[in-house]
């Protein structure tokens, strides 16, 4: 498909996938573990939660706004489902997506109609969704003994190939298809890129926004269920992690903070260089801690080379 | 429409004395709130415990006062309360109360380093103070290993408990200083006028001359520097340091801001005006605990009462286009 | 009006000598130059984009002249920013204002320029009220120093700007400022208009006036002497007292109009059933009244002076803009709620003046544009899907009908030329079908041959059926293209003309009934 979006002059795919193969063959060099089959899988897992949320987070930024809320998102929908498995089995999969898009909804309505800015609104969504998960879980771990259900995230359809994995990559595929080759999908990508504009020709500019908050929540429900799936319990806080992280993965795949750039089809680069940075640094025993610390860096700097300043009159 | 309608009420908010008003009068309301709802509320004990309790708020929110006057934001205040506290905690073994001195100088040197980025990368401030708040909490988590550290040393926990001034804790004392002071810059100095300016019009702000790259990174580097002096109080306070201190700080001291008369969109209200923002925090907090409310539900109530406060102060005609 | 004949003999202020300035692809200022004496009060005529506001940003520091010679007091003079022309006296009035609303009005007045009142790194704030109420009394200002600026009215504020310039005149120790105004009656009401001329008379005393307006009566009223601008030139310099406003139109106007630019030969003199129609069209603040109708392969051309509502009209035909009363009529139906979507709905677009923010975006593929309006229409099998294909068909059809200069249709618009864009920006709403398309200033700031261009360009699309308003600040285009012109001044139709090739109305008829 044409990478038409992405001919900009700085941006070019070259700079992540060669970003990796520097990684990879750095990483493999150190500790040869790092390239075994075994660890990709292993790979693969640790980073599909992080590949669906990530695609939320790119539809958000590619319209120019952010959501600070999908921590807080993955947890509420985490413990919701854990909490409905011994009820529903399986199915508790709908309340914990259910859940997540209502409060997409909620961030998309109050961001347009009380035109408050996107990371206000969803800065001050976060704790208003922690609190509710911790009373929902009374401060304790949901803990999910569901076969079934755990086995969503964590069995085996295909051979070897992770269950989890087998998400990632249809969200991935689905959502990459409704990017660019759905109306919503051209709509979100034009507001990003001038709103003004595609107001004067036409886009129900509030609509898509409101829609694109509902799919960011929508996938951190997900995100949120299979996260949960896999940690086998539904936990206070286990979400948080994931905002920074999506927002990182999505700017290093080379979708630009100030919208109109990019596509979900670049971030699962960003999520694969997270994913190596996190995998690679855990078997050279990098402490966790630190690694938090490194990731905040890298976003920074990514921010920093993908924006495009000459969009942003005066930067606040 | 409905966001008319809000920006309406807004204005009108904003531009009558209604600004001025409106905190004493949520103030009023909520002590008879509490009052009633449990007597205690207004001993003269949990007074006591409430002063101290807001006193760290106090200088947070002051902190963050100045980014949000200059139309920015500063997302790591807590983390850096919180990071700051952890250096000193371990500092202290080796050179006791003198702790407070390079923890001190670290909260200053983020917030210099959140300025030099936004000024030197043209970044949006939320998402450096995003990111330098991830910086801080993984250091502060590295340092701590992940769980509080607890101290015994007399000098330092003098710092704040102490009592110079009668039966009134330290931490009072320092902290409405450092508010005097800062408050006292916000309006009496050309620091003061210009940050407002910034917020107000930088179009103008820059026309006009003013050095709008220095007087950023100058804010920024006060709000770490008062976040530095808020950690060090705190844990002489609670006598430890804990990577999960600076939960709702965030929160609460966005909210003291917005509620005190300084909307998010900046550019109107000023230092001075946080004070009555953090008691109203403060009182809220307070309230609910002696009332028994559980903490989570407090986590809601706050989110949505930041939501509320913003919403109705926002100058919305200063976002052409909301992001 | 008091005899200003000694200020002949007074000492000259300021003297610009052959300022040329240009911007990409327009040449603001050809060779201009004029003189300031102390004491007088001068105004600059012209149309718009006569380069009138250029030349005094150039004087306040704002934009640097390519060539050309600024005198101060006849000292050599060539500020590199504003607070450098404030330095040396010259002060603006801006039309977008200079003030923070959320200040003060002492701290405005004295903004980044403190220095009198700190001791000690803090600040004065009584001596700095104290200067502010002496300087208001000085001035005759009914205005109170200690209130927020934004508690006064646009009017009021203006007058706290003159007085800012006074006041740092003051604290520079400068005897006579000079203060520019940049068209300080768009936005006032003729009782304002009225008392800031008297203040102006008043302080012309202390100070020297530069003054710019489109409105003729205002400068004869108020200046002792004018300049005439045209198309980036000082064509006339006149002394108001023994000038009429028939006089000036004569100056300001008068190009020759080539027929064949405006193929006006291709004019359509056969027009069809009447398609659009508006009745009494009122937006409060705009317009009022507006009734006119539109035929089939028309173009009516809507001129008037900015700020005569004819854009506000052309939003809220559009729909993008709400109407406070009116009716519009499309092919005999009369439209229930006039929003953008229905017009668009019923066959009207909307081909906005400001290209750049409004028009096409930028950091979008060619393709990607000329599609937007038209994506609800080329679906695949009438799902919400995109039809790339089909895409790609109407936008290469364009490209060669327009003859629009892209490498490929996937280019960024950002790297076209004005002109080409401005084709992507026709190309777009033409690729929609309509049967009516209102245009705001179809070629403002392109180069002479992509106007033909696009003139030609219209012409096809009207003879293929299309019906077109035109709304545009160039009087040539204006006459050159419509069959029919209607003018306004003030929200109001002043005129309507028939303008049948080869007997088309003179400029000056026109701007009669604009100013």
């Amino acid at each position: 498909m044409a990478d038409i979006v992405t001919r900009r002059k700085s941006l070019g795919i070259v700079i992540p996938v060669s970003f990796i193969a520097v990684l990879v063959l750095s990483f493999g060099s150190i500790n040869p573990r790092f390239l075994s089959i075994a660890n990709v899988y292993n790979l693969i897992r640790q980073t599909s939660v992080l590949m669906i949320v990530a695609i939320g987070a790119t539809f958000v930024i590619l319209m120019g706004s952010i959501d600070l809320s999908v921590g807080a998102i993955i947890t509420i929908s985490g413990i919701v489902s854990a909490i409905f498995v011994p009820k529903l089995g399986t199915g508790a999969i709908v309340a914990g997506v259910a859940i997540g898009g209502f409060a997409g909804a909620i961030n998309g309505l109050v961001f347009v109609y009380g035109r408050v800015p996107s990371f206000l609104v969803t800065l001050a969504m976060g704790p208003i969704l922690e609190g509710l998960a911790l009373i929902i879980c009374k401060g304790s771990p949901v803990v999910i003994k569901d076969m079934n259900f755990l086995k969503i995230a964590s069995g085996k359809l295909m051979g070897n190939f992770p269950n989890i994995g087998i998400w990632a990559i249809l969200i991935y595929c689905f959502f990459t298809f409704v990017a660019f080759r759905t109306r919503y999908g051209r709509y979100v990508f034009t507001i990003g890129a001038g709103e003004k504009a595609s107001q004067f020709s036409g886009v129900s500019v509030r609509r898509i926004k409101i829609i694109t908050f509902f799919v960011s929540g929508f996938l951190s429900g997900l995100a949120g269920v299979l996260f949960s799936a896999r940690c086998q319990s539904g936990t206070a806080r286990m979400g948080e992690p994931f905002i920074l992280d999506s927002i990182a993965a999505t700017v290093v795949g080379g979708t630009a903070l100030t919208g109109g750039s990019g596509g979900p089809h670049r971030t699962i680069l960003g999520v694969i260089i997270m994913g190596i940075l996190s995998n690679g640094m855990n078997l050279l025993n990098v402490h966790p801690h630190v690694q938090i610390i490194i990731k905040g860096v890298v976003t920074i700097l990514a921010v920093a080379a993908t924006l495009d300043r000459s969009r942003l009159e005066f930067v606040k | 429409m409905a966001s008319n309608l809000l920006n309406r009420i807004a204005t009108f908010i904003r531009r009558r004395k209604i600004v001025d008003v409106l905190p004493y009068v949520m103030l009023l309301v909520l002590v008879v709130a509490f009052y009633l709802v449990k007597p205690i509320f207004l001993s003269n004990d949990n007074i006591l415990v409430l002063l101290a309790q807001g006193m760290v708020l106090l200088l947070v929110g002051t902190a963050s006062t100045f980014p949000i006057l200059m139309g920015s934001i500063d997302l790591s205040v807590a983390a850096n309360t919180t990071l700051t506290g952890i250096v000193a905690a371990l500092f202290i073994p080796n050179i006791g109360v003198y702790a407070a001195v390079p923890a001190i100088l670290v909260g200053l040197g983020f917030g210099f380093i959140n300025g030099m980025v936004s000024v030197k990368f043209k970044l949006p401030s939320f998402i450096i103070t995003l990111g330098t708040m991830s910086i801080m909490d993984g250091t502060g988590l590295l340092l701590s290993g992940g769980s509080p550290i607890w101290f015994q040393n007399e000098a330092f926990t003098w710092i704040s408990k102490g009592t110079i001034f009668g039966s009134l804790q330290n931490i009072v004392v320092w902290s409405v200083m450092a508010y005097i002071i800062f408050s006292f810059l916000g309006s009496y100095t050309k620091f003061g006028r210009y940050l407002v300016a910034i917020g107000g019009g930088e179009k103008i702000a820059k026309l006009s001359g003013i050095n709008v790259s220095k007087y950023r990174i100058i804010a920024f580097t006060f709000t770490g520097l008062l976040c530095g002096i808020a950690g060090v109080l705190q844990i002489s306070r609670v006598e430890s340091a804990s990577p999960h201190f600076g939960a709702k700080l965030l929160m609460d001291a966005i909210a003291a801001v917005v509620i005190g008369g300084t909307p998010v969109s900046g550019g109107v209200g000023g230092i001075h005006r946080t004070f009555i923002g953090v008691l109203v925090i403060t009182v809220l907090s307070n309230g609910l605990d002696v009332s028994l409310v559980h903490p989570y539900f407090q986590l809601i109530i706050k989110g949505v009462v930041v939501l509320s406060a913003v919403v109705f102060t926002l100058d919305r005609s200063k976002l052409a286009l909301v992001k | 009006m008091p005899d200003r004949r000694e200020k002949d003999t007074k000492a000259s202020i300021l003297q610009a000598e052959n300022i040329t300035k240009s911007f990409p692809g327009v040449l603001a200022l050809d060779e201009v130059t004029i003189e300031v004496k102390q004491g007088e009060i001068v105004g600059i005529a012209g149309e718009n984009g006569a380069g009138k506001s250029t030349l005094l940003n150039i004087i306040a520091g704002i934009y640097r002249p390519d060539s050309g010679l600024l005198l101060l007091r006849s000292e050599p003079y060539s500020p590199h920013n504003y607070q450098q022309a404030n330095k040396n006296g010259v002060f603006m009035v801006f039309q977008e204002q200079g003030l923070v609303p959320s200040l003060y009005v002492y701290e405005n007045l004295f903004l980044a320029n403190e220095e009198n009142f700190i001791s000690n790194g803090i600040l004065n704030k009584k001596k700095m009220i104290k200067e502010a109420v002496d300087a208001m009394e000085n001035l005759n200002l009914k205005i109170d120093p200690t209130k927020l600026t934004w508690s006064y009215s646009f009017h009021e504020r203006q007058m706290i700007e003159i007085s800012k310039a006074f006041t740092l005149a003051k604290i520079r120790e400068i005897e006579m400022p000079l203060i520019l105004l940049d068209e300080p009656t768009s936005g006032l009401s003729d009782v304002e208009i009225e008392i800031l001329f008297e203040k102006v008379k008043e302080y012309s005393a202390r100070a020297s006036f530069l003054f710019i307006s489109h409105r003729l009566s205002e400068l004869i009223e108020l200046c002792d002497r004018m300049y005439i601008f045209k198309d980036g030139k000082n064509i006339k310099s006149l002394e108001t007292a023994h000038t009429s406003e028939s006089d000036i139109h004569e100056y300001m106007v008068g190009r020759k109009r080539e027929r064949e630019f405006y193929r006006e030969d291709r004019q359509i003199t056969a027009v069809g059933e009447e398609i659009f129609r508006v009745s009494r069209l009122a937006k409060d603040g705009a317009f009022t009244d507006i009734s006119f109708g539109l035929h089939q392969k028309e173009i009516v051309g809507i001129g008037g002076v900015v700020g005569c509502g004819k854009t506000e009209l052309g939003l809220c035909m559009a729909g993008i803009e709400k109407l406070d009363q009116g009716t519009i009529t499309v092919e005999g139906k009369s439209i229930h709620k006039v929003t953008l979507k229905n017009m668009m709905k019923k066959g009207v677009g909307y081909v906005p003046g400001d290209r750049k923010n409004e028009g096409i975006i930028g950091y979008l593929p060619v393709n990607w544009n000329v599609t937007l309006p038209s994506i609800p229409d080329i679906t695949v099998w009438g799902l919400p899907f995109l039809n790339i294909k089909r895409e790609n068909e109407i936008t290469q059809t364009f490209v060669s009908k327009f003859k629009i200069k892209t490498p490929r249709i996937t280019t960024m618009c950002y790297s076209l030329s004005g002109g080409n864009q401005q084709k992507v920006l026709m190309a777009k709403w033409v690729a929609k079908n309509l049967k009516v398309i209102i245009l705001d200033n179809p070629t403002r700031g392109i180069d002479v041959g992509a106007k033909e261009e696009i003139y030609a360009i219209l012409r096809d699309l009207v003879e293929q059926g299309l019906s077109i308003v035109l709304i545009t600040d160039d009087l040539l285009e204006l006459i050159g293209l419509s069959n029919r012109i209607v003018i306004m001044k003030d929200g109001v139709i002043t005129n309507e003309f028939e303008s049948p090739p080869g007997n088309k109305t003179a400029e000056n008829e026109l701007v009669k009934y604009m100013v």
